[in-house]
């Protein structure tokens, strides 16, 4: 590729473990998690020029695969609620219309795979902005400072969110227990 | 019990983010260039149709500035037509052109 810029090849080598991670976090299918890391770097390729340094190159791209990722999600969703409606009509076969399968990562280890397996599942149910910072300082270990910065929320917000985060994910996770 | 139980999901939350890292396959430089090359296509063939969009708005307005002018003088000869005619009457009946309407109403 002749009119490619010079760094995209480095950038892609320092942020696509970056991107697929986080990608992997919330989507919770390596397939899709690369689809999302290709459409990402495919967006930095383009907005590259436009990039005005306000933020950082890190934190640019972290959003754009966050909002990769959330409309993905949302995509999906769509489809899902459709295939309810499908599976409506198809009662005969008895099986859901749509359940994707618990997230194994396979960056873990066995003795904790099942409990990573099911918060992975609860996190599919929290509200996206609580996802988000969930993921960001769980997954990706990052500071308050810079999920407010990707979120472009105050750090007030971020605390409180994950917060919320994790007091839904301990109701989940306790009713898991009850049953 | 419960106790326990509260322990072990806050311990299940604590170590939720020891995984290790993981790597895309190395075949996915190759789909971005592929996937970067089809976009370019796509815009390309995008920024053609809006030329064309465009050069078709333009002709369009042209079209309609050349017949309003055309209109214009229509208009314009047929006002005077109109003007010559009512000077005409206002001489005969001896009358202002603006009493014209009026002796016209009043001759029917």
């Amino acid at each position: 590729m002749t009119n490619q810029p010079p760094n995209f090849e480095s950038l892609y080598e320092a942020y696509k473990d970056l991107v697929f991670n986080t990608a992997a976090g919330y989507v919770q299918n390596i397939g899709d998690a690369e689809e999302i890391t290709q459409d990402v770097f495919t967006d930095v390729y383009f907005g590259l020029e436009n990039f005005k340094g306000q933020s950082s190159l890190k934190t640019w791209i972290y959003r754009i695969t966050v909002n990769r990722c959330i409309d993905f999600l949302k995509h999906k969703n769509r489809k899902k609620r459709f295939a309810y409606i499908i599976g409506l009509f198809h009662k005969e076969t008895g099986a859901p219309a749509y359940d994707p399968p618990d997230f194994e990562h396979p960056g873990v280890l066995a003795e904790r795979r099942e409990a990573t397996a099911l918060i992975f599942k609860n996190i599919r149910l929290l509200p996206e902005n609580q996802q988000t910072a969930f993921i960001l300082s769980k997954l990706e270990g990052l500071s308050n400072i810079e999920i407010g910065e990707i979120m472009e929320l105050k750090i007030g917000a971020v605390e409180s969110l994950q917060s919320r985060a994790k007091e839904n994910l301990k109701k989940k996770l306790s009713e898991y227990f009850k049953n | 019990m419960e106790k326990d139980q509260r322990h072990q999901i806050d311990q299940w939350i604590d170590r939720f983010g020891d995984v290790q890292r993981l790597t895309p396959t190395p075949f996915l430089l190759t789909r971005i260039r592929q996937n970067i090359e089809n976009r370019k296509t796509r815009q390309a063939k995008e920024e053609k149709l809006v030329f064309i969009f465009a050069a078709l708005m333009a002709i369009f307005i042209s079209l309609n500035i050349f017949s309003w002018t055309r209109l214009n003088k229509t208009e314009g000869a047929l006002a005077s037509i109109h003007k010559t005619g009512a000077e005409a009457l206002a001489q005969a009946y001896d009358l202002k052109i603006t009493d014209y309407s009026t002796a016209l109403y009043e001759k029917q």
